[in-house]
């Protein structure tokens, strides 16, 4: 090396002759925009009701960490092998893969991550206990997230349910084509493993009061959910062989086989009605579906609506029930009148108009309302009711102190994965309350609960993404029951993923708004001033020496990095 | 940490990891000619000394007493990027070095203009050198004059934009095809591992040795500093600068089937090209088009034609010489 | 050995003794038997080293520049436009401080073309940081060369050693060629202390800011100073192994002389015999031949000729619109003389283009400097008289 600064001529050597490293130089001083990591929302994950960070997960089955991916997935959410089968995953419509060969196959990813890690060592090590105990009324898909969530936090979980085993509508309202009972009872058996106890066959209001359990525990969730039918309100709905659907349901799938008429029409056009239509097929019923909106309109998963069609059930579109027709104290039909889309409802879809004198009969032996539910909440003093839902803020925070609400009783009739999103939420809140004996201004939405950090306002949708860097890939199709096979069985409808089609998909992934480490950031700097991590995840920028020219951001094909100004 | 980064999308980078060049040099942001001596560099390995004249790496290296690349390096004058490096050729030669890679790397002025003369007589010679050609389409260095490897249409100091360059770009590739020479190639920052294979093979060669390397400049292009490997990729994607490769003057590989982007596409990202006119881009597109003919055309004579006869003492090609430290 | 050569064969000898190892050239009359001669000896094997028959002369030193940063000792050869031609790199030699050895037949520049001899070919590189050595001999030539290599190589400057067109570079004369084991413990291997090398990956050449560049070019100045001790240390030296000593300039009969003739290369040898028909004819004259002119040995020259009577100075160039240039720099060099010392200085511009400077023309020069015939501080030699000189200097004449 030269002498830098040179006191004699006979320091300096004979001619321009340089050896010091440039990296001497502070070159990164020239910037004004400086580029820095920032893991973004995910276009899949930003729809996920339940939360699940996709992308992270995809990206560890990707590298073939099934295992830390499986972990990861289970960490927050107690019921991936449940939702991998009855989720309607709405991310795959979202997926920015879409525009590459096809969605992601999420739901299936899920299905495969939960089924992997039914194993305890899967559970996150349980937090030390904090003294604290909370009750939570209802052991359906949001208390279970509720309860899960808040046990691995350290607080002491009792579930009050009741129905003889947990799981609410889980087990008595989806067929064992759509979820096996045995994949609900590992899931359950975990969540009592992560240290929550199920107290079952005890409904508060009958056997115990709100005001006891108050006393008793330090918080209270009310995530009883909705679970009784409403009435069609039309004339002759009172006969016997008019059916409650939800009831109906939770007898077929509990084992009973009742005596049925052999042609029933199924009103309504919601999961429920579809749940119904397949499970009365299955026994040897001929279903008809009746709905007063068209196709489009049904709040059923459409590939549930697909599959049933598959299956050759009838669908009845823009068609109201008016009348049971009784002859003969038999009901020989139902009486429906034609209808049209008008203009949209508050829901968004369009309003459904009876057609003046369009009249007809359905030619059936029997009728199954299946057109919602609602709520059980008179347990609840007044001023915690309203209506059929729970007065929970957005917070899920009840005017009755230290009680809590999520799921169905909060939101309305949802699915299940939002109410497990819902019992996460409720569970930071809950937790917020009872570790540091405030509640929080606001609840932060799921995707906020990740344990790494993330622009949540932003998402990554398929135009920040570098096109450059991506070829289509067809999505692999997924084994399925034959329709004519599933029409006389119970037996699941949706294979699932061997190890290396689960790996095989993940490396389909775009890995949206997440450092993957592609490293593209790292080759294309002209700066060298990106650097590994040695062991670590991720890459360093040298502000010393990146001069902000945004290569890195520009050429990032996830949109994982973004510039920001740069502060004097 | 390693990663194996094959399991994702094909087209994730697999670039050697060693780094020859530092931080710390003058270049400005997002030049492209930083990142395409970084990557030359990945591919040469340690063992290369590099010659460089008059350009705008004269100034990147870095100023007395500072220099940004592990390597030996001889700065030389503006004409004589190829005699110099065919000088250090001679001197290893001489000491017995066969070990040590010698590339002389220079801007297209240096290359398309004034060191024309040195460059064609180094590889009529057939010296064991790499020239790399890193062409960013005028006199960046000196603030943006035309070369010969300005293209049609550009604007630069000497050609505003009332009278911008009205002549094609000379077509530098095909000069060096006509010398006979082992292995002429273009090359994209774009496309780094497509440029580093190149590298490595030029490397792999005892003879003369072409690589022609399209790269962006924010300051003369007028582009975004952000955009430098995007308008790369269009140059390819477009058309307009075409990805292949020439053995002995006779055997054409076109390495990168283009998409054909729409070249407004690429025109629009640079403020050189603004004031095109619709005649102009028409012109552009049925050029490129000729031009695309023409290359097939010669992929096609290459198929039919064998290599040249090798004269008495023909280059050697000893396989791959991989970089000792990668 | 004893061999016949002429001045150019004299230079590859040399060469060859001196182990160049890269050898970086192209043709030019008369310059080019030199590289003809080394080319047939790389090719048949007596000199080991890389020849490079480069498209130019720009690349012929541009070569040369490269290899000997690269370490490598080297050599390369040229004359008039050649020389001319590599102008830009004649800087870039000196500032790296690279030990080159360039031989230049000195040939008058064009237009008109000319092949014959005048020194304004290696004059014009005066400035540019070169040692420049000026033969008179093919025997000074060999041994020149090898010293050239060795003072060049310890002081790391590039030295042109020259020879006059035709009269040397064609002249074939008896020659004593040294052994090649003296020359190898005489002339070591080369080290250049700032090479380009693996162990050390330094840039050379990089850009230097004002703060710094003086001092660089202070250093190239110091060491032409260090050059002048070292020529005369080299010299001597040589002149222990072979018995054929040399000095920055050489004397002859300069003892009590009051007249003296000024010269370089060969017209030096055309003056001795002229300077002993003037002592026999009573005529105090001198002769003192110019050998190492870069360096300039000013103090050496000042010390010879303080207190002569008559100094007339030959130069075989011309600085156009201020005297022949040997002229100058010696005028320059008498100044730090006291007034009493000062001799007459008379310029002579005689030869250009290759005419002929014969014994006659000598002694009229110096006789009509001794007798006062001649008064004008420069005089352009045995040419057209003028009648009106702005008329001749700018009048177009067609068919004259």
């Amino acid at each position: 090396m030269v002498e830098l600064n040179p006191k004699y001529l006979e320091d300096l050597p004979l001619t321009s002759y340089s050896d010091n490293s440039t990296e001497l130089l502070r070159t990164g001083t020239w910037k004004y925009v400086q580029p820095t990591y920032e893991d973004k929302l995910p276009a899949c994950s930003h729809l996920c009701p339940a939360g699940n960070d996709i992308s992270k997960a995809m990206d560890l089955v990707a590298r073939g960490q099934l295992d830390a991916a499986a972990r990861l997935w289970r960490s927050a959410n107690p019921l991936p092998a449940t939702l991998g089968r009855v989720c309607p995953h709405p991310c795959e419509s979202e997926c920015n893969r879409n525009a590459f060969g096809g969605a992601i196959a999420i739901h299936a990813m899920e299905r495969f991550l939960g089924d992997r890690s039914f194993d305890p060592a899967f559970l996150p090590e349980r937090a030390p206990s904090t003294g604290k105990k909370v009750a939570v009324v209802g052991g359906g898909p949001a208390g279970i997230a509720a309860a899960y969530n808040l046990a691995l936090a350290g607080h002491g979980v009792e579930v009050l349910d009741d129905k003889p085993a947990p799981g609410g509508y889980l087990r008595t309202g989806i067929p064992d084509y759509r979820l096996p009972r045995e994949i609900l009872d590992r899931e359950i058996a975990l969540v009592e493993h992560a240290g929550v106890t199920f107290t079952c066959g005890t409904r508060v209001g009958r056997d115990v009061g709100l005001d006891e359990l108050r006393e008793r525990f330090d918080a209270v969730i009310v995530a009883v959910g909705f679970h009784r039918a409403r009435p069609l309100g039309v004339p002759g709905e009172d006969h016997p062989h008019v059916f409650n659907g939800v009831e109906l349901l939770e007898r077929i799938l509990l084992g009973e086989r009742p005596e049925l008429p052999r042609r029933m029409a199924v009103v309504g056009g919601g999961n429920t009605a579809m749940d119904v239509a397949r499970s009365l097929l299955r026994i040897g019923v001929e279903p008809v579906v009746v709905y007063r909106r068209s196709k489009l309109e049904m709040p059923a998963i459409p590939a549930e609506v697909d599959e049933a069609m598959a299956e050759g059930i009838e669908f009845n579109f823009l068609t109201a029930p008016s009348r049971v027709v009784v002859e003969d104290g038999r009901v020989t039909g139902l009486e429906c009148v034609k209808m049209k889309l008008g203009e949209p409802d508050e829901s968004g879809r369009r309003r459904p108009v009876p057609v003046e004198g369009s009249e007809f009969v359905v030619p059936v032996d029997g009728v199954v309302t299946a057109i919602g539910e609602s709520a059980d909440l008179e347990f609840l003093p007044e001023a915690a009711r309203d209506g059929w839902r729970v007065a929970a803020d957005a917070r899920l925070v009840t005017p009755e102190e230290g009680v809590f609400a999520a799921g169905d009783v909060v939101s309305g009739a949802g699915t299940v994965t939002a109410a497990v999103g819902e019992g996460r939420r409720v569970a930071a809140v809950v937790h917020t309350w009872l570790t540091r004996g405030s509640l929080p201004d606001e609840a932060p939405p799921v995707q906020g609960l990740w344990d790494r950090p993330v622009n949540l306002d932003r998402t990554v949708y398929v135009e920040q993404l570098n096109p450059a860097y991506f070829t289509e890939v067809p999505r692999p199709e997924l084994p399925e029951l034959d329709p004519v096979e599933r029409r006389s069985s119970f037996a699941e409808v949706m294979g699932g993923f061997t190890e290396a089609e689960a790996v095989a998909e993940a490396r389909r992934c775009l890995v949206c708004g997440t450092c993957n480490e592609c490293c593209n950031c790292l080759y294309f700097c002209p700066d060298v001033a990106i650097a590994r991590r040695g062991d670590a995840f991720g890459f360093d920028i040298d502000a010393d020496h990146c001069k902000g020219c945004g290569i890195c951001v520009e050429e990032c094909p996830r949109d994982a990095l973004s510039l920001m100004e740069v502060k004097s | 940490m390693a990663v194996d980064l094959t399991m994702y999308d094909p087209r994730n980078l697999h670039l050697p990891e060693h780094e020859i060049m530092r931080s710390g040099h003058m270049a400005c942001p997002g030049c492209g000619a930083a990142l395409g001596m970084r990557l030359a560099l990945k591919a040469l390995g340690p063992d290369t000394m590099v010659v460089i004249p008059a350009c705008c790496w004269a100034v990147i290296i870095g100023s007395y007493p500072y220099q940004a690349l592990e390597v030996p390096v001889l700065q030389v004058a503006f004409e004589t990027a190829a005699i110099s490096a065919s000088g250090v050729r001679a001197a290893l030669a001489a000491k017995g070095r066969d070990d040590i890679t010698v590339m002389a790397w220079a801007g297209d002025g240096g290359t398309f203009d004034i060191g024309f003369q040195s460059l064609s007589g180094a590889v009529e010679r057939n010296d064991d050198i790499i020239y790399v050609c890193y062409d960013n389409e005028a006199y960046m260095n000196t603030g943006i004059q035309r070369s010969s490897a300005t293209p049609y249409g550009a604007w630069t100091t000497t050609t505003p934009v009332e009278t911008p360059k009205a002549e094609p770009k000379k077509n530098m590739v095909e000069i060096m095809v006509e010398h006979r020479i082992p292995y002429t190639a273009t090359a994209s920052i774009a496309y780094p591992e497509d440029f580093i294979r190149k590298m490595k093979k030029a490397r792999s060669i005892r003879g003369a040795t072409f690589i022609h390397l399209w790269i962006s400049c924010p300051a003369g292009h007028k582009s975004e500093e952000r955009s430098s490997v995007k308008i790369a990729r269009l140059a390819v994607e477009t058309g307009i600068f075409p990805l292949y490769e020439v053995e002995y003057g006779t055997r054409y590989t076109i390495n990168h089937e283009p998409a054909f982007t729409d070249i407004r596409e690429y025109l629009e990202l640079q403020g050189r090209f603004r004031h095109l006119t619709d005649e102009h881009v028409e012109t552009m597109r049925r050029n490129l088009e000729w031009e695309w003919q023409r290359l097939r055309a010669k992929v096609e004579m290459g198929r039919k034609l064998p290599l040249p006869p090798a004269p008495v003492k023909a280059p050697v090609d000893e396989g791959e010489r991989e970089p000792a430290a990668e | 050995m004893r061999k016949v050569l002429k001045g150019n064969g004299a230079v590859a000898e040399a060469v060859r003794l001196a182990r160049a190892e890269v050898i970086s050239a192209y043709p030019i009359t008369p310059q080019t038997s030199i590289i003809e001669e080394i080319a047939s000896m790389v090719s048949r094997g007596s000199l080991e080293a890389q020849f490079i028959k480069v498209e130019s002369e720009h690349s012929a030193l541009a070569g040369c520049i490269a290899a000997a940063s690269a370490g490598a000792r080297t050599f390369t050869a040229t004359s008039a436009q050649g020389l001319a031609l590599m102008h830009e790199l004649i800087h870039w030699a000196a500032g790296g401080r690279l030990p080159i050895v360039l031989a230049d037949v000195n040939r008058a520049m064009a237009p008109g073309w000319s092949i014959w001899t005048d020194q304004n070919d290696t004059l014009s590189q005066r400035d540019t940081g070169w040692m420049q050595v000026y033969c008179q001999s093919s025997q000074e030539v060999v041994d020149s060369v090898v010293q050239a290599y060795k003072v060049s190589e310890r002081v790391l400057l590039p030295t042109m050693v020259v020879l006059d067109a035709f009269f040397l570079s064609h002249t074939y004369e008896d020659v004593e060629v040294p052994e090649q084991v003296m020359v190898d413990r005489f002339l070591p291997p080369l080290e250049l202390p700032h090479r380009m090398d693996m162990e050390r990956p330094a840039a050379l050449g990089n850009l230097v800011f004002p703060d710094r560049y003086m001092e660089f070019r202070e250093k190239m100045d110091l060491a032409h100073g260090v050059a002048l001790g070292v020529w005369e240390e080299v010299g001597r030296e040589w002149g222990e192994l072979t018995g054929r000593p040399y000095g920055l300039v050489e004397e002859y009969r300069m003892d009590g002389a009051e007249l003296v003739l000024v010269t370089a290369a060969t017209t030096a040898s055309t003056a001795r015999p002229v300077i002993d028909a003037l002592r026999e004819a009573g005529v105090p004259a001198g002769l003192l031949r110019l050998r190492v002119f870069r360096p300039f040995p000013a103090e050496r020259i000042r010390a010879i000729l303080g207190g002569r009577k008559k100094v007339v100075i030959l130069d075989r160039n011309c600085s156009f619109g201020h005297h022949g240039i040997f002229h100058q720099e010696i005028k320059s060099a008498l100044y730090e003389l006291p007034h009493g010392e000062q001799p007459v200085l008379h310029g002579i511009i005689a030869g250009l283009g290759g005419r002929d400077i014969t014994p006659d023309d000598l002694h009229g020069m110096l006789d009509g400097a001794w007798s006062g015939k001649i008064t004008a501080p420069v005089t352009w030699w045995d040419v057209l008289p003028v009648k009106d000189r702005e008329r001749a200097a700018v009048t177009m004449v067609e068919g004259g």
